[in-house]
């Protein structure tokens, strides 16, 4: 089962009520808000109605919160090597 | 009166077991990690985390009370090495060999994806206090963006392989800044807030850039495989 | 004839080849009778031989100071010392502190706003206008 990964890129201030509706009922609160939803016919309607705002990508599995914070967190850069007697 | 006092020096001389870690931070795996407890098995000679991280614990498995969260290390693990061979461009193999000749280098080292330009020697104030490391580990800082001498540079896209470059800091101690007051005054009203904030960070000074030769580059590819 | 040192060729810098911690010594005092000193005798009693052993590089020390509060007083490499005064601090707030004065260096605390300080010289030389060239007009 496919998903789309939804990301909101422009931000819905100043759009007509209806397409704030749309991005509310996306979950969008805010820029750079990710979702999830299966690829449908009704979440690909909703998707056109906002397609100016939001960036879309087919992703086979749906992320959780936990694994998007994970995919934006940068590596550390370094590790233990010797440790002193402790 | 006196028989409070017995009571605190009784409280006093026992040893209490309060104090003792409980017994899941006991295994060697907590240990090393831990910089408030004290431990007094210490090893003779530095441990070398490499070889901690490959024999897994196998009395810390047995000992382990179920656990909701897989417990994280405070410090990251050395990582797998990597099997597949660098792929090194033919200029990048044809320059590296005269970079490294050249006297001084300097490294763009990334920790937590910020930037320390660096040369051996040179100290680093990193803006946090890094958790579970005490003064005298050696860490080995091994993503880096760039790294060069006096005319040339090498580039990363965006990071170097972490195979070209050794880079070592060597853990120094941890230094404060001075306490910070902030006076905190909202309108039409008479209250002040003051608040106060004294960070930690900690010191770290580049022991050792040391840039690979072609043969150790290559060589280290091939015989993981 | 002007007797002159021999000339250095490095400068030495801790950390780079050996490491010596820059803690050198550090003198825990008490005083038996004041409640102040209480957390701290509690210490010394069972925590101070485990952070001694845990810290084999520095010299450890213990003496009274009757009729004052508590103390720890760090002596560093550098030559300046730190004391924290632990008066009615517990058992662990006091290690914490031992902690605080053996990861110190000893300098006076200041407000770094440049993460890297390096003695060594600029590795690519000052940028000169009359060389590499130049520009063509």
């Amino acid at each position: 089962m496919s998903f789309f990964r939804i990301t909101l890129t422009r931000s819905g201030i100043g759009m007509p009520k209806r397409t704030q509706g749309v991005l509310k009922a996306l979950g969008l609160r805010h820029r750079m808000a990710t979702v999830f939803y299966p690829v449908t016919p009704e979440v690909a309607g909703q998707i056109m109605r906002v397609k100016e705002l939001v960036t879309v990508q087919e992703v086979d599995k749906a992320l959780t919160k936990e694994e998007l914070r994970a995919e934006r967190r940068p590596e550390a850069g370094f590790y233990l090597e010797t440790a002193a007697p402790r | 009166m006196l028989s409070r006092t017995i009571r605190r020096s009784i409280l006093d001389t026992r040893v209490p077991t309060s104090a003792l870690p409980p017994t899941f931070l006991l295994p060697n795996r907590a240990r090393y990690f831990n910089s408030t407890t004290q431990h007094v098995d210490t090893p003779p000679e530095s441990i070398y985390i490499s070889q901690l991280a490959t024999s897994p614990p196998a009395e810390a498995a047995e000992t382990v009370t179920p656990v909701r969260r897989p417990i994280r290390p405070k410090v990251p693990l050395p990582p797998a090495p990597i099997s597949e061979p660098v792929a090194l461009d033919a200029s990048v193999k044809e320059l590296l060999p005269l970079l490294a000749a050249q006297p001084s280098h300097y490294i763009s080292a990334h920790i937590h994806a910020k930037p320390y330009l660096v040369t051996a020697g040179d100290t680093v104030r990193l803006p946090f206090h890094m958790p579970g490391v005490v003064p005298g580990d050696v860490l080995r800082l091994n993503r880096a963006s760039s790294l060069g001498s006096r005319d040339y540079t090498l580039k990363g896209t965006p990071y170097l392989d972490e195979r070209i470059f050794e880079c070592r800091a060597r853990v120094m101690g941890t230094e404060a800044e001075p306490m910070r007051t902030k006076e905190k005054k909202k309108r039409r009203n008479r209250r002040i807030n003051t608040v106060k904030s004294k960070h930690k960070f900690t010191i770290l000074r580049i022991a050792e850039l040391k840039i690979n030769s072609l043969e150790d580059i290559e060589g280290s590819g091939t015989e993981s495989v | 004839m002007v007797v002159q040192a021999i000339r250095k060729a490095t400068t030495g810098q801790n950390g780079v080849g050996a490491f010596i911690l820059q803690c050198k010594r550090l003198d825990f005092h008490y005083c038996d009778w004041a409640g102040s000193s209480k957390g701290m005798n509690t210490f010394l009693r069972n925590s101070l031989s485990k952070f001694a052993a845990a810290n084999p590089a520095v010299e450890i020390t213990v003496s009274p100071r009757p009729s004052r509060h508590p103390i720890i007083k760090g002596t560093y490499i550098n030559g300046r010392e730190k004391a924290i005064c632990v008066r009615n601090l517990t058992k662990e707030q006091i290690l914490q502190k031992a902690e605080l004065l053996r990861d110190a260096n000893g300098e006076k605390l200041k407000k770094v706003t440049k993460p890297v300080k390096s003695i060594n010289e600029s590795v690519r030389g000052v940028w000169s206008p009359y060389h590499d060239g130049g520009i063509h007009v």
